[in-house]
């Protein structure tokens, strides 16, 4: 029971820090207060640090929380604390601007999301002279691309010539590109008894190579503190966490303190203007 | 065969290290007000030249043990490490920073470690009140280093390291006052002058190797190229790219020309005497200007089969020969006009290495560095003895604010005596076998050399007259000194006296080496002559110029020559002292004056006319150039980018959430052309497009 | 499949990420969400690259590892200089609005 909990525990991590990380992300893009921005951007880096843990980048994972959010984002939360006029009590949230410019990002994610899901041969163009069909076929799992030719009856035999001098042979034949391009390749048919059937055609169509596998996550007891791994990960993370709002929280209070003590400096700054 | 002496490295390296301490004593006593202690820096500045001096003395005796009849071609040799390794496409260059000790080296090697070596003793008491006497010491120190680097490397890159190196020590000595412009102005001068002739050295090395390389045998080094040109095979070669190989040869002449002031690049030495006055001893009359006739003599196998016409009818040795009479006769005539002591010996200097270019051009380079080598002596004694004679008197260089000294300085005056008694080729002295010798290569040479030869006659007769001058204006006639010497007129110290006393006696005996006198003594006819005889026999006895035992049916006796010298000496002596004997001497220099300064500086005016007019022409021609096309085309550039920019600004806006987007419309535009394809490729463009036509029309409206 | 998740899965966040970074970066006024939204676009493509990093082997996977880091160093340095800008430019005008900052034409 435990074996199969912790296989799925990985994906299950993944797709939490996702989650959150989207969700955080739409929080940014949705806050009042420039402060409760940098919240939802700390619960951003602090996931994807998590989601590094899992690809099995500690390193870069652990430099996350430290320069991301231990670093950066102190010293973001510290400018808008001591600067006094951080609200946008006076600022619209959206305008038109930002509603065209919204455009623009939804183009761009449905585009590229739709690349990367869509067919491994997005495009192709048969020059079918003689009733063939070529089909370069999609392979979700893997980046080979898949050919297959109609049937052109019995004795046929099928040369393929798949553009990147390579050939083989067979009805249906997959094909693994070593390099992202365009290619054109090529079937001739022969031998076959209906003498019509014996003919060439070709396809050009974009192939990638981009590996369209699995990785294989970090074993998830990284955040597992029962008894089969060490879980500091999640321990790390938590401290990052404490420390960071204790920060947070000091700088609050220096701040209110701050003000308690000179209350002539709005009278200043008023006679700064 | 090569033998392997591992003492080679420390020859130059020693006065390098000397360099090194002195340079850096001088720059740690910079701020102090005497400057770094002077027993130290003296003891360091002539230790190491004689110890360098002793480690040449002793590879000299083994170069000499490991001598065999059998095998003429023997010389020390000493690898140090490889220097440059070019393997590329075919084309293999190779040089080794290797050290190459035969007796053509060994000769050279004696004399500028030795007369160095006295020199630097020399300087010791000269420059003792000198604020700079540290750094002062360290240039002479990184000299020496340079010299030796350029005597003993075994190829034409590595003596062209030296070669450079002693140029910049020439330009820091020469200019070692700095206060004084005229002295920077000099050093700018011969630093710039010998960058021409190094320039023709390198073009000329290239040339030879291009040469050596038509058959994949490239190579600088001066062994390999004395075998490859020896070699009978290579004669075709040879005839088939002749114009190369004269091209080459002069080329390397002019580099010769610069370093050893010949003309047309004649006119740095005299001013170079702008330097104190032992570098005008030590690199400008015995060392350094002789490496044009040392270079000369290194590639005397490349030289003597150089024979294809070049330039008039001449081949390579011809330009030689006329180049080295012209400007023997030009320095001798300007030498009898000075008025400066050390200018009138610089002119002598240039006159005395025309005849040595003369004998080069005749082919008898045993003979021409014979003349180096006596030349060196007495002419270092000559300016030591002049540079005592300036001490003497309190920086005092105008021949005609002198006379009487030799009552006031005997030793000087004795020294000077015997250096002048042998420049002017008095028998017995060194000048007048050296310089008899080159009159009889040249009356015995082939082609028009006689011709050359009653001109060196004559100017034989010139030296004899100018030199007599000088004795005559310093020592002979009655005092003229200046109102603030008078009665302060003091003899040299020691430190100054000792070396000029080994350099007078050297240059009063050394000549005995090419007489018969030593045969006697079991040393042979001509010691000179053979000793040379491994490096430079084979080239002689090709060469088409020299005069051959039994080539010619009638050879006069060397008696009929080594008269005529005398005549032209005792003439020149006779003459002079017609004209300068006492009472002449005031009168006779005012009206000089005017001649004498067309003389010194007419090389300067015509330099002036056609290579500094011109070049000032062309820049000028080009200046304006520049000012009115190239400024015009770049300012209306600038117009033309300024009026689309000022049309740009108006459709920029200033919010910042407009031109982030605009740019960021812009990415996603080039990711649709350029990462993506099909209908969404055209969907993101559009979509870019569209949102970037948005965001102007709503700038403009809102 | 178990305890494996889909390569494109990695990139599909990547980008969902990355067009949250650029609409907050488009679309608020406010010049420290402004910032944030960059600092959120820098986020994405580290993921990305480690998310590369993971599928090819050999040097790109090193490649894609090395990267991000160059990436925080200089998302810290971007950082601080845009902080110390915006204190400068707040000081001057009291205002928090990026349309405010509206002269840079100027």
């Amino acid at each position: 029971m435990f074996h199969s909990l912790d296989a799925i525990l990985g994906p299950a991590y993944f797709w939490l820090f996702a989650g959150i990380a989207t969700l955080c992300g739409i929080g940014l893009l949705l806050a009042r207060h420039p402060i409760n921005g940098a919240i939802y951007l700390i619960g951003v880096m602090l996931s994807l640090s998590g989601i590094y843990a899992l690809l099995n980048s500690p390193f870069l994972a652990v430099l996350q929380v430290l320069v991301y959010a231990g670093a950066i984002m102190m010293l973001v939360v510290f400018v808008i604390m001591v600067l006094n006029q951080a609200k946008e009590h006076t600022i619209p949230l959206f305008d038109w601007f930002s509603l065209v410019g919204l455009i623009l990002p939804l183009v761009l994610g449905a585009a590229l999301i739709g690349t990367a899901t869509s067919a491994n041969a997005p495009t192709f163009r048969s020059d079918d002279k003689a009733g063939l069909i070529i089909s370069p076929a999609a392979d979700q799992s893997s980046s080979t691309v898949v050919f297959r030719a109609v049937d052109a009856g019995d004795g046929a035999t099928y040369l393929w010539e798949f553009g990147d001098k390579t050939t083989g042979g067979g009805r249906e034949i997959g094909h693994a590109y070593a390099q992202s391009g365009t290619y054109t390749a090529k079937l001739t048919v022969s031998g076959a008894k209906d003498a019509v059937m014996n003919s060439s055609a070709t396809a050009t169509f974009r192939a990638y190579a981009v590996p369209r596998g699995e990785i294989a996550l970090l074993s998830a007891t990284m955040f597992d503190v029962r008894a089969k791994g060490p879980g500091y990960y999640l321990l790390f993370e938590l401290v990052g966490v404490v420390l960071l709002a204790s920060v947070v929280g000091a700088v609050v209070l220096a701040k209110r303190s701050l003000e308690s003590a000179s209350p002539e400096k709005p009278a200043h700054q008023e006679g700064h203007h | 065969m090569k033998v392997s002496f591992e003492l080679l490295w420390l020859i130059p390296f020693l006065p390098l290290l000397g360099a090194i301490i002195n340079g850096a004593l001088s720059l740690g006593g910079a701020r102090s007000t005497y400057g770094a202690s002077r027993g130290f820096v003296s003891l360091i500045a002539v230790l190491m030249p004689a110890l360098a001096f002793v480690i040449t003395v002793i590879a000299a005796f083994t170069l000499s043990g490991v001598q065999s009849h059998a095998d003429m071609k023997n010389a020390l040799v000493q690898n140090l490490w490889e220097w440059i390794a070019v393997d590329v496409a075919g084309f293999k260059f190779s040089v080794t920073a290797g050290l190459l000790f035969d007796k053509l080296t060994s000769m050279m090697l004696l004399f500028v470690t030795g007369i160095g070596t006295l020199i630097h003793l020399y300087s010791v008491g000269y420059m003792w009140e000198d604020r700079g006497f540290a750094r002062f010491m360290a240039y002479l120190n990184l000299f020496m280093f340079s010299m030796i680097i350029l005597v003993i490397g075994d190829s034409l890159p590595l003596t062209f390291l030296g070669w450079e190196g002693v140029g910049m020590c020439s330009y820091l000595l020469i200019g070692f006052w700095h206060h004084n412009n005229e002295y920077n102005d000099a050093a700018r001068k011969a630093f710039i002058v010998n960058r021409i002739g190094d320039l023709g050295f390198l073009l000329g090395a290239f040339a030879l190797f291009l040469v050596m390389d038509s058959n994949g045998l490239g190579s600088l080094n001066y062994r390999e190229i004395a075998i490859w040109f020896q070699n009978p095979a290579h004669a075709e070669l040879i005839a088939t790219s002749s114009g190369l190989l004269g091209a080459a040869c002069v080329l390397i002449f002019l580099g010769c020309t610069g370093k050893s002031a010949q003309i047309p690049l004649v006119t740095w030495l005299p001013d170079a005497m702008a330097g104190p006055t032992p570098v005008s001893a030590l690199i400008h009359a015995a060392t350094m200007v002789t490496s044009g006739v040392y270079l000369l003599a290194r590639l005397a196998d490349v030289f003597v089969v150089a024979t294809a016409p070049v330039f008039l009818g001449l081949d390579a040795l011809d330009i030689v020969l006329i180049v080295g009479c012209m400007t023997a006769a030009w320095g001798a005539i300007a030498g009898l006009v000075q008025l400066d002591i050390k200018k009138a010996l610089a002119y002598s200097t240039v006159s005395q290495l025309g005849f040595m270019f003369m004998a080069c051009g005749v082919g008898a380079f045993d003979v021409a560095l014979f003349h180096v080598f006596t030349h060196a002596f007495f002419k270092a004694t000559l300016f030591l003895a002049a540079g005592s004679v300036i001490h003497g008197l309190h920086h005092e260089q105008d021949m005609r604010r002198m006379g009487g000294l030799a009552k006031l300085m005997p030793i000087t005056y004795a020294w000077f005596w015997c250096g002048w008694f042998a420049i002017i080729g008095l028998p017995g002295g060194s000048g007048f076998f050296s310089k008899d010798l080159i009159l009889e290569r040249l009356f015995l040479g082939g082609g028009f050399a006689p011709f050359i030869g009653a001109v060196a006659l004559a100017v034989a007769l010139l030296t004899a007259i100018y030199m007599t001058r000088v004795m005559y204006l310093t020592f002979w006639s009655p005092a003229r000194h200046s109102d603030e010497v008078k009665g302060k007129v003091h003899e040299s110290p020691a430190t100054m006296l000792i070396p000029i006393t080994i350099l007078g006696f050297g240059s009063l005996v050394v000549g005995v080496l090419w007489s018969p006198l030593l045969e006697q003594y079991g040393v042979g006819t001509h010691a000179f002559e053979s000793y040379l005889r491994p490096v430079l026999g084979s080239a002689q006895a090709i060469s088409a110029k020299l005069a051959h035992p039994g080539g010619h049916s009638a050879h006069p006796s060397l008696w009929l020559f080594a008269g005529a010298g005398i005549a032209a000496a005792v003439g020149g002596l006779l003459i002079a002292r017609w004209f300068w004997h006492r009472g002449h001497v005031n009168s006779s220099e005012k009206d000089l004056v005017g001649f004498a300064a067309w003389w010194t500086w007419g090389f300067d005016r015509v330099y002036h006319a056609l290579v500094i007019l011109p070049i000032k022409v062309v820049a000028w021609i080009m200046a304006w150039i520049v000012d009115a096309l190239v400024a015009g085309a770049v300012g209306l550039t600038a117009e033309v980018a300024r009026f689309l920019g000022d049309g740009y600004t108006s459709v920029q806006r200033p919010r910042l959430r407009s031109s982030l987007a605009l740019s960021a419309a812009g990415a996603v535009g080039l990711v649709s052309l350029l990462l993506l394809s099909g209908p969404i490729a055209w969907v993101v463009g559009l979509a870019a497009v569209a949102v970037a036509v948005v965001f102007l029309l709503l700038e403009f409206l809102l | 499949m178990i305890n494996h998740i889909a390569l494109v899965d990695v990139q599909i966040i990547a980008a969902v990420l990355f067009c949250l970074g650029l609409a907050v970066a488009l679309t608020r006024r406010n010049v420290f969400l402004l910032l944030m939204g960059i600092e959120l676009m820098l986020n994405a493509v580290n993921l990305s690259f480690i998310g590369f990093s993971r599928t090819f082997a050999g040097s790109e996977s090193l490649f894609g590892q090395m990267t991000p880091i160059f990436i925080i160093a200089i998302a810290a340095s971007e950082a601080c200089v845009g902080l110390a800008m915006v204190i400068c430019i707040v000081r001057g005008r009291e205002s928090l609005d990026s349309d405010a900052f509206a002269d840079m034409k100027e």
